[in-house]
């Protein structure tokens, strides 16, 4: 075990991937995949769980595989000590660049839409200093946070759908499948790099399962909830207000909030969706941090994560600034993210797998003891 | 322009005085010296936009390296 001593259970570890994954899916990519795939977006969120599951499966097997070792350990393990440490290097910094952008996503959203005239930065600082204290008290206690918070605002998201369903016109779905294969599988590309992020984080924690041998079903569970909230999300979207409209706007799933009415009385109850989202979406940032700390702290050989969380604060707060000057520049990056994910992490991910199989055919009496003799010998 | 390049600095000192005791008592050379070498970044970076200092983007690096995949994944645009 390296430097996180915390366990927590399967069903703590799927809820964090989840809304790892899920938080800022849902803010963003509805309209990005309506004006990909207009009317079709449904099909690509069941194509990239299929591949999803696929990714998934990896990132367990190689979990099962070291079941006491993190992601960066091992690949010191495999691929000694230099391209080791660059991997967990090069992990950790693509994991500290989708923290800041997640947090700009959030502060862009508050800005946008509930208070337009507080400066950027002021949400940026608090939500940094929010997920700062998250990562200080470690993974035991945000995993337990988002256990109880998770299934709540899953719910709270379930009934807004649901309320919204007499406004929806299901015919806008109609013609089925008219758009081609290689624009349905771009819109499965950005999906898939949402996924590829939780299964990396994944990688991160799963030596602190209380039983990772037990960790197979991780996968597949993550993707059917993941599958199911998005094909929820975006049907709703697209039968509200038709593939045309859903692709113009920035946030689809709030004005489908919007749309909600209670009993002719209770208005402007999207607040709570925002609320809610800010919530999930500083948990989010909470295990991108936690796992790009984590990574930095395995690759430098440090006996502890929590020094560098603090200074780490400051560059996500510097870095939230610089990376984008506007919403459309976010919106433009999602354009990019497809190949950056699937290049980076999937990349690493495979490879660190290929050399597990060939791994276990060299040694057949398993990896652990002949691995330590390795490292001996190449450092 | 100068209140803020006093809150970040004043900010950098508040951290390195909160866990620079605690990484002493500690006996962690190593720790203190990774973290000594992220705040400075951190302060720098600050520092730089504060000032309004041309700092690389990020995002327009990834740009570029991911750009030739980018255009193949999307030929139209």
């Amino acid at each position: 075990m390296g430097i996180e001593k915390g366990k927590i259970s399967r069903i703590q570890a799927v809820f964090l991937v989840t809304n790892a994954t899920l938080a800022t899916m849902v803010l963003y990519v509805p309209a990005l995949l309506a004006r990909e795939t207009g009317q079709d977006a449904w099909i690509t969120v069941i194509l990239a769980g299929a591949v999803g599951v696929l990714y998934g499966g990896i990132v367990v097997s190689i979990g099962a595989r070291f079941p006491d070792k993190n992601f960066v350990e091992y690949s010191i393990e495999l691929l000694g000590p230099w391209a080791g440490r660059a991997v967990g290097i090069i992990f950790g910094l693509f994991f500290l660049y989708r923290t800041g952008v997640v947090i700009r996503e959030f502060s862009e959203l508050l800005v946008n839409l509930v208070m337009p005239e507080t400066p950027l930065v002021v949400f940026n600082i608090l939500i940094v200093s929010l997920a700062t204290y998250g990562v200080y008290l470690g993974l035991e206690v945000f995993a337990r946070v988002n256990e109880i918070l998770f299934p709540i605002a899953l719910f709270i998201g379930t009934v807004f759908i649901a309320l919204a369903i007499p406004e929806m016109e299901f015919y806008q779905l109609k013609p089925v499948l008219v758009h081609s294969l290689p624009a349905l599988l771009r819109g499965s590309s950005l999906l898939l790099s949402f996924y590829m992020e939780g299964g990396g984080a994944l990688l991160m924690f799963y030596p602190n399962l209380r039983r990772p041998e037990d960790g197979k079903p991780i996968s597949y569970q993550v993707a059917l909830l993941l599958v199911l909230a998005m094909l929820a999300d975006i049907v709703g979207v697209i039968a509200l207000f038709g593939p045309e409209e859903a692709a113009r706007l920035i946030f689809p799933t709030y004005e489908l909030a919007k749309t909600v009415h209670l009993g002719g009385f209770i208005e402007h109850i999207e607040s709570l969706v925002v609320g809610i989202w800010i919530t999930m979406g500083g948990l989010k940032v909470m295990v991108f941090y936690y796992v790009s700390a984590l990574a930095f702290a395995e690759s430098w050989d440090l006996r502890d994560y929590r020094p560098l969380v603090l200074p780490m604060g400051m560059i996500l707060a510097a870095l939230t600034v610089l990376e984008f000057a506007d919403t459309n520049q976010i919106r433009t990056f999602f354009r990019y993210m497809p190949a950056f994910t699937v290049t980076v992490l999937g990349g690493i991910t495979i490879l660190i797998y290929l050399l597990t199989i060939i791994r276990k055919k060299d040694t057949p009496g398993g990896g652990a003891a002949q691995g330590h003799k390795n490292e001996r010998s190449t450092s | 322009m100068l209140w803020n390049l006093l809150l970040v600095i004043l900010l950098g000192v508040g951290i390195a005085l909160y866990e620079v005791p605690k990484l002493l008592n500690r006996q962690m050379r190593r720790e203190l010296f990774a973290f000594s070498s992220v705040l400075l970044l951190a302060v720098a970076l600050a520092v730089a936009l504060v000032l309004r200092l041309p700092v690389p983007n990020p995002t327009r690096g990834i740009e570029i390296l991911f750009g030739p995949l980018t255009r193949l994944l999307y030929p139209a645009s």
